[in-house]
């Protein structure tokens, strides 16, 4: 009888956990059955649960992975950079949400005719987080070390050739050649930042310029320190009392940036209130997520441009009509509306619409399959000629992937068969490092460094970057004389007019197919206040606040 | 017993030695260079080169391979190419979350799923067996993707009862780390606070992970037991006039655990190796989402490390599976 007893209960127990299960599944279908009913109805809920402020003085940001380094001469990734951009600073920065330069280590400059001395008069009386002052002593060490260092974001810097400091507030820098992008290259986020000499000096080991230390630690002259980071979980800063800028007005004093790796979780946790800030909510719940009144979705337009990269010297590839047929076979908008739920602006040329010299008089390639068939006719290759062609794809990346597939159809209306690979990124880039083993074509993004178009055309179409970021192998001797005379030109209209023309011939060659520049999108609570949105820089928090 | 031990042991090295030469040619083998996405996509030939050096891929293949074992045989295993972090310091992170969690998801399963099993094989066909049998075929059908999100659904969202992401609260530290379980660490460290944190944390994560395995324990014990309720000593047993407790327990259930046990070795090894999508949906920082990462990245040394750890565990598991079987069945001894 007691053995029945206990079997019952069991059963019971059982029956419970099923129900349970089922249970699960019913809430579940309702979220997605009836979609807004549903989320509306969890809204009111919240607003009575959530009134209140969650950590008002600590803003909680959700990443979907963690920071590779803290050392801001290596790092690369907007993880990394966003913990780095709040406790490292540099002479210059961007104002506001403008590409407008202006001081933030250094309180003002000048630059000789030629452009190539640049001279820095330093802030006075500011202090590193472990307390050496800094100077301009502090300058040479760091960018000497960066240039050292020669990775990630050394590049931008490699016209340095000499650095002094003048005295203590004052520091010179003489380049190789005129670059007059040299202040916008400052502004950037990624390399030119200033760490405490004395860490790089006490950390030191076997000559490798403290860097085994600086991956994990960070002494800089931000708002933020460090104060712990818990691999793959979490990275906390907290305020530094005794920054320069001060700390009067709102202001957060503490930051954790969590790993939160799915999406799904992550706009839980949004809803919840538990994080302010996530950066992977996929584009087709935005919609619905912005009926949130706790939750705002703020839309901004960007310079991170998508292309269908061409190899430029590859087979029927090396002719222009064959690749500006398949730029006039391609559907821009339904790839626009449709793979990009209409969250990104068509290019018209090479150069993102909206960045200082972009010719407004360029005629973008619109769809037209009557003129596409008629230039693969020309280039001998009427009805697509058995053209076949090879496109890869980052594993992983589910909107270009769509991209190709769309691609895919569109070429073969034209004739043209495509074969469509999906491989890691780090092969690709192996492939992509030659034009002899790159595949005939591949989509891509980019996001420029700076704010100039210099990073953009010099990098992706001056046949000098082939190797790294000129992965359509173009060479076209008269764009690289161009492109070159403009970097170095301190005429300001007459840049224009060089990137101008540049533009143009680029257009013409066709060598990759332009799409659009992709929509930033930022989902954080309402709560947040102060958010401004600067395309090149991470957020910087120092500015925002809870209300 | 201790010259099994110890050929066990042998086997062990060869075992991982092999591995580690099968793994170093795979990973070398897939076209693709991990320097030159590590070097940032502006970086021209001279960059990548010299970051190449500096990690010792300049050199031919069997030279760093030696150099990579002499390097093991130090406890050294090399530095990841992505954060230029000792593979063996990332390790040491990452190792203990997952295998805190194939614990819990382990106990979680055992501790269901045998009751569970030996139940069924007793009331066979009863409704204790029919729901028993639904519960293990959602167990084995439903993808740990799906229930993972759908416990967070209700026990996050719904209920607002446990967190969702990590293996601790964001406002809390860590407990200080002994032996990198944070559960075990916080009673060692007589941290109440972490403790109650890390419990509530490993809840969902395990029960994501264990429910699989609970549904192969309970069909694998159902069907063992029964099995041996057919045999000759159970009518024995039962002939002499033994209480049907005493028949399953001491009877049935001793001779019935054997193939469970072996399964409860495999079924450890397999959570270790397979926690991939659980860590994925909760966050939690472990060895499944370390390896995944280290493979898109062709991040050789970090792809090595976790192969090998993996390999030893999954070995030294069946080596303590096999030797318990002497314990459980004293027909069993090794020579």
């Amino acid at each position: 009888m007691k053995k029945q007893k206990s079997l019952s209960v069991l059963l019971i127990i059982l029956l419970m956990c099923t129900l349970l299960v089922g249970g699960c599944a019913q809430s579940a279908n309702k979220v997605s059955e009836s979609g807004q009913t549903a989320n509306q109805s969890q809204q009111t809920q919240k607003e009575s649960k959530n009134t209140e402020i969650k950590n008002p003085d600590t803003m909680v940001i959700a990443y979907d992975d963690q920071p590779t380094t803290l050392d801001p001469h290596i790092a690369y990734d907007p993880e990394s950079l966003t913990a780095i951009s709040q406790v490292y600073e540099g002479l210059v920065t961007y104002k506001g949400s403008s590409s407008e330069v202006i001081p933030q280590l250094a309180e003002r400059w000048e630059v000789t005719d030629n452009g190539k001395v640049w001279t820095f008069y330093l802030r006075k009386g500011v202090k590193f987080t472990d307390g050496t002052p800094f100077n301009a002593e502090a300058v040479k060490i760091s960018f000497e070390r960066l240039l050292k260092i020669n990775q990630g974001p050394a590049w931008m810097f490699d016209m340095i050739k000499n650095i002094d400091a003048v005295d203590e507030n004052t520091v010179k820098f003489t380049l190789s050649y005129a670059f007059v992008p040299f202040l916008h290259a400052l502004a950037n986020p990624s390399g030119p930042l200033i760490i405490s000499p004395k860490a790089i000096k006490d950390h030191e080991k076997n000559g490798d310029l403290a860097q085994d230390w600086l991956r994990q630690n960070m002494v800089g002259t931000g708002p933020y320190k460090l104060e712990s980071w818990n691999m793959g979980q979490d990275f906390t800063l907290v305020k530094n009392p005794d920054y320069w800028g001060g700390w009067e007005g709102k202001h957060v004093s503490k930051i954790i940036q969590k790993v939160v790796q799915e999406s799904s979780s992550q706009r839980l946790m949004l809803e919840s209130g538990d994080v302010d800030f996530a950066n992977a909510i996929p584009r087709d719940v935005i919609d619905q997520l912005s009926k949130n009144p706790d939750i705002t979705v703020q839309k901004n337009k960007t310079v991170n441009l998508l292309n269908i990269f061409f190899n430029n010297q590859r087979g029927a590839l090396k002719d222009k009509r064959v690749r500006q047929a398949m730029a006039y076979g391609f559907s821009y908008d339904d790839c626009i509306n449709g793979v990009f739920n209409g969250m990104g602006t068509k290019m018209q040329g090479p150069l993102p619409v909206g960045m200082w010299s972009h010719d407004d008089s360029i005629k973008p390639y619109e769809k037209d399959v009557e003129k596409a068939k008629k230039l693969l006719e020309e280039a001998g290759y009427p009805g697509g000629g058995g053209l076949k062609f090879t496109m890869m794809v980052e594993t992983g990346a589910e909107d270009y992937k769509k991209v190709a597939e769309l691609f895919q159809s569109d070429m073969k209306n034209l004739g043209i068969d495509i074969d469509i690979q999906v491989l890691a990124w780090a092969t690709m880039k192996d492939l992509l490092s030659s034009p002899k083993t790159a595949p005939d074509m591949f989509i891509s993004g980019f996001y420029p460094d700076y704010m100039d178009p210099d990073d953009v055309l010099y990098a992706m179409y001056n046949s000098k970057t082939i190797g790294s970021i000129n992965q359509s192998f173009y060479i076209n001797k008269e764009v690289d004389k161009l492109l070159d005379e403009a970097r170095q030109s301190t005429d300001s209209s007459h840049r224009e007019e060089l990137y101008k023309k540049a533009q143009q011939i680029i257009n013409e060659d066709c060598p990759d197919i332009f799409i659009l520049t992709r929509d930033n999108i930022t989902t954080m609570r309402s709560w947040v206040k102060g958010f401004e949105y600067h395309p090149l820089l991470v957020n910087r928090y120092y500015f925002m606040y809870k209300e | 017993m201790g010259t099994y031990i110890a050929r066990r042991m042998a086997m062990l090295v060869l075992v991982l030695f092999g591995m580690s030469l099968l793994t170093f040619i795979i990973s070398h083998a897939i076209p693709g260079d991990p320097v030159r996405l590590a070097a940032g996509p502006h970086a021209g030939p001279e960059q990548i080169e010299s970051l190449r050096k500096q990690l010792g891929f300049d050199k031919p293949l069997p030279v760093q391979y030696m150099k990579y074992m002499s390097g093991l045989l130090r406890g050294d295993m090399g530095i990841s190419v992505e954060t230029r972090r000792p593979v063996r310091e990332e390790l040491m992170k990452y190792l203990p979350a997952t295998v805190e969690l194939s614990i819990f998801a382990l106990a979680i399963s055992v501790l269901l799923g045998l009751p569970l099993g030996v139940l069924s094989a007793v009331r066979r066909n009863s409704p204790i067996d029919h729901s028993g049998r639904m519960v293990c075929l959602l167990g084995a059908s439903t993808p740990i993707f799906w229930l993972g999100l759908l416990l967070q659904l209700l026990f996050y969202k719904n209920l607002g009862l446990l967190p969702i992401g990590g293996r601790i609260g964001m406002e809390l530290n860590p407990p200080t780390q002994i032996t990198g379980l944070y559960i075990l660490d916080s009673i060692l460290s007589l941290d109440w606070l972490a403790l109650k944190s890390s419990i509530l944390h490993i809840i969902l994560p395990a029960v994501t992970l264990g429910y699989g395995s609970m549904a192969v324990f309970t069909r694998m014990t159902r069907s063992s037991i029964l099995e041996i309720l057919n045999e000759d000593y159970i009518r024995t047993a039962r002939a002499k006039g033994l209480s049907e407790r005493i028949v399953i327990y001491k009877h049935a259930l001793r001779n019935a655990i054997l193939p469970v046990l072996t399964l409860i070795g495999l079924q450890f090894a397999s959570l270790l190796g397979g926690a991939v999508l659980t860590e994925t949906v909760f966050s939690w920082p472990g060895l499944g989402n370390y390896g995944v990462h280290a493979i898109m990245t062709l991040n050789f040394p970090a792809i090595m490390g976790v192969t090998l750890v993996i390999t030893t565990i999954f070995v030294a598991v069946n080596l303590v599976i096999d030797i318990s079987y002497a314990f459980v069945d004293p027909r069993i001894v090794y020579k």
